[in-house]
């Protein structure tokens, strides 16, 4: 299949499984998408959502019990999911590369940091390891390491959480990929330090030209750092869109009520509006719509089958049944409730 | 809600030093730094900081599982923990100075002697007296002081002794659900422990207590004979609630409860201790990293930096006019669920080295009305200035 001009990688109806004593666990049930080059492309949900699986299945890092049931992963003329793992290592790293949430634990604590950026140059480019120092340290003071030339010879222990979140990106950018998965690459890191963070991935986004897929539960973040955003719940993808329309125009009732569940800073003191409930065994994945019992709009419909996407403008697309014409009118719960900037705005 | 005049707590100068190592390796970590501050009766307490800031070591030490460096710590009034190294310090200082009254003084008797031999012996013996006389006094009163400041630590052992009465008033929430529970052990063996310890056998009252306390949070009797490993993690924070709830305690202190769970599962944990804090009117002592929960939840918040707090204020006075640098570095970090608002942000770092206190050292300053901030003098005229203006 060939990818249109813009595409960059598409992931069309992928199903993902795990075989587990209890029975098939039905992580992923049919997300596609398309990232377009040069983007970020947020995926939102809570865990167990399926997110991590979509992006492991993407690097064909799935764990041994995975089965992928179905789907495809289309990236230049390749499908990603019939490539044999003896070919996939030309492609995992050195045009796809990964960012990890712990920081700590995807560094090998007993080897210098610069073995470790170096590795992947000295066995894959085949370059030699003064050529691959100077690499090196150029990717170091590229994510911006200070006295790289000193911090080369250091074990991941001596660096603070931040410093080994840099060491982590500059290990993926080492051999120049064209897309980059973060994995909730701040969640372990301090709102200062993950702020940072942010920038730099922004940053080398801008000057490498790289397509990111970044995978998050922050909401403030996906509005930090994303251009379109696709909303998972229970292994689906429900709303997707450009920032601002999910954000300000969000249609799905799951996103209203990610959106309601946190505080906005100028509300006041009183109840959240939380969610209740908690998320489906993904065991037995219930009948229609997978967020009818945690949904305060739930209709009949809901419970007996699942909501195609209706388009919303030409970039937005949700899953629910509130978008059918027939369906009765809701009015948004997130209208009017504006959070800072809008906020301010309506005060002056 | 809030009793402006009953403090539940009250923290004096509280110092917790970890070492490690001997001789030249000692390594001395001073995670908290001389922190003073009360919370009152019915108020939610934040504290948030950086990871390593010491905010943990602060919740940890009033509910008594360190041992206090320096410092007091009142609990409904009563001294519940005080460490001495102010005394030792103090008492070592007495030490050398009797040592080196007694070397002036012994060299002066010497010096006496020497010109002795001119004088007649009898007024030589006059001053030598003296001389002795003085540093007898002198050592007296100092070894007074000592015996004072030891007697002092003797209390402040007796004070550190455990009083379970007391200390069942404080409970304590801990920030991830999974590990902070036994597997080993059923829900009602984990909620009616603190029950046991305090010495109820009576197993009616327990299973009693035990479904009210499942009640309180949420949850279901039936749920009692299950292994924490068959919740979700919103469940089994509240089984760690429900543990803290069941000896009906006054102060909560809530290490990250949340930041361990999903989003959708925060705001019904959230909801749940704001219920609970009304009908009981509990105290809480909110420790977290994420400040729009901790705008939304806490009527005072105490931001810490390196083991100190560097400023303290009601909540909304804090975010509508932060002072410290620090405190606005950390407020222009906080993402916000708003694309238009982080496409404007303005990100603030702090960088302590450009604050140089040499000559003008920094202390805790009201500058407000119960708005705190650690400043130097310079600092806290820019700040007046800052907040005129506005």
């Amino acid at each position: 299949m060939k990818l249109p001009e813009d595409v960059v990688l598409r992931v069309d109806n992928l199903a993902v499984s795990f075989k587990t004593p209890d029975g098939l666990v039905k992580a992923v049930r049919g997300v596609s998408f398309d990232l377009k080059r040069g983007e970020t492309l947020c995926i939102v949900g809570e865990s167990g959502s399926g997110k991590s699986v979509t992006s492991r299945a993407i690097m064909g890092i799935l764990a041994g019990n995975a089965i992928i049931e179905g789907g495809h992963i289309y990236y230049k003329d390749l499908d990603l999911v019939d490539v044999k793992e003896k070919d996939f290592h030309k492609i995992r790293g050195s045009q796809i590369g990964m960012i990890f949430q712990d920081p700590l634990s995807s560094l090998n604590p007993i080897m210098k940091i610069g073995r470790q950026i170096t590795e992947a140059l000295i066995l894959k480019n085949k370059m030699s390891r003064d050529e691959a120092k100077a690499r090196a340290l150029e990717l170091m003071s590229e994510v911006g390491i200070p006295e790289p030339e000193k911090r080369f010879y250091q074990y991941p222990f001596h660096f603070s959480g931040g410093m080994r979140q840099r060491i982590v990106i500059a290990i993926a950018l080492a051999m120049n990929p064209e897309i980059l998965i973060c994995d909730e690459p701040t969640t372990a890191l301090d709102v200062t330090i993950q702020a940072q963070i942010l920038d730099l991935i922004k940053e080398l986004k801008e000057k490498r030209g790289l397509s990111i897929i970044f995978i998050t539960h922050d909401l403030g973040v996906v509005a930090n750092m994303a251009d379109r955003i696709a909303v998972m719940y229970a292994g689906k993808i429900v709303e997707y869109g450009k920032s601002e329309e999910i954000f300000y125009d969000c249609r799905h009732p799951y996103t209203w009520a990610l959106l309601e569940s946190m505080p906005a800073l100028e509300q006041s003191k009183g109840q959240l509006n939380a969610i209740p409930g908690t998320p489906p065994n993904m065991l037995f994945p219930p009948k229609g719509d997978a967020f009818a019992p945690r949904n305060r709009y739930a209709m009949k419909i809901d419970f007996e089958e699942e909501p195609p996407f209706f388009q919303v403008s030409e970039t937005h697309y949700a899953a629910t049944w509130l978008l059918h014409p027939d369906a009765p009118k809701v009015e948004s719960p997130i209208k009017g409730r504006y959070f800072l900037s809008k906020g301010a705005k309506s005060n002056d | 809600m809030t009793n402006a005049n009953e403090k539940i707590l009250q923290l004096k100068n509280v110092r917790l030093y970890f070492s490690s190592g001997f001789g030249k390796r000692k390594v001395v970590v001073k995670a908290v730094h001389n922190i003073s501050f009360d919370v009152y009766k019915g108020e939610v307490f934040g504290l948030v900081g950086e990871s390593g800031c010491g905010k943990t070591t602060t919740g940890r030490a009033i509910i008594k599982l360190y041992n206090l460096t320096d410092g007091q710590i009142y609990f409904k009034g009563k001294l519940i923990s005080e460490g001495n190294r102010g005394k030792n310090l103090e008492i070592k200082r007495l030490r050398q100075e009797i040592k080196e009254k007694i070397k002036e003084t012994n060299s002066q008797i010497s010096e006496l002697k020497g010109e002795g031999v001119k004088s007649n012996e009898e007024k030589l013996a006059v001053e030598i007296g003296e001389a002795q006389q003085e540093l007898k006094s002198f050592i007296a009163e100092k070894k007074a002081q000592i015996s004072e400041l030891k007697k002092q630590k003797a209390l402040a052992k007796r004070a550190n002794v455990r009083d379970p009465e007391l200390m069942s008033k404080m409970q304590m929430i801990f920030q991830d659900p999974i590990d902070s529970l036994n597997p080993r052990m059923t829900v009602k063996e984990i909620i009616s422990e603190g029950l046991k310890i305090n010495g109820i056998r009576d197993k009616e009252f327990i299973d009693k207590e035990v479904n009210r306390a499942l009640e309180l949070v949420g949850l279901l009797p039936d749920h009692a004979n299950r292994y924490p490993h068959e919740f979700s993690g919103g469940q089994r924070q509240r089984i760690g609630i429900a543990r803290a709830l069941i000896v009906n305690p006054e102060l909560i202190i809530a290490d990250e409860p949340i930041s361990a769970l999903d989003v959708s599962i925060q705001a019904q944990i959230i909801n749940l201790l704001n219920d609970l804090r009304k009908k009981f009117g509990l105290t809480i002592l909110f420790i977290a990293h994420n400040l729009s929960v901790v705008k939304f939840f806490c009527d005072r918040i105490a931001v810490m930096y390196y083991g100190r707090i560097v400023e303290i204020a009601t909540s909304d006075e804090l975010f509508k006019h932060p002072l410290h640098p620090y405190t606005k570095a950390l407020l222009s970090a906080v993402p916000m669920p708003d694309p238009d608002y982080e496409k404007t942000r303005r990100r603030i770092t702090y960088n302590p080295s450009l604050r140089k206190f040499t000559v003008d050292k920094p202390k805790m300053v009201e500058i407000y009305p119960g708005h705190f901030v650690y400043a130097s003098e310079e600092e806290v005229k820019a700040y007046r200035k800052e907040l005129n203006l506005e």
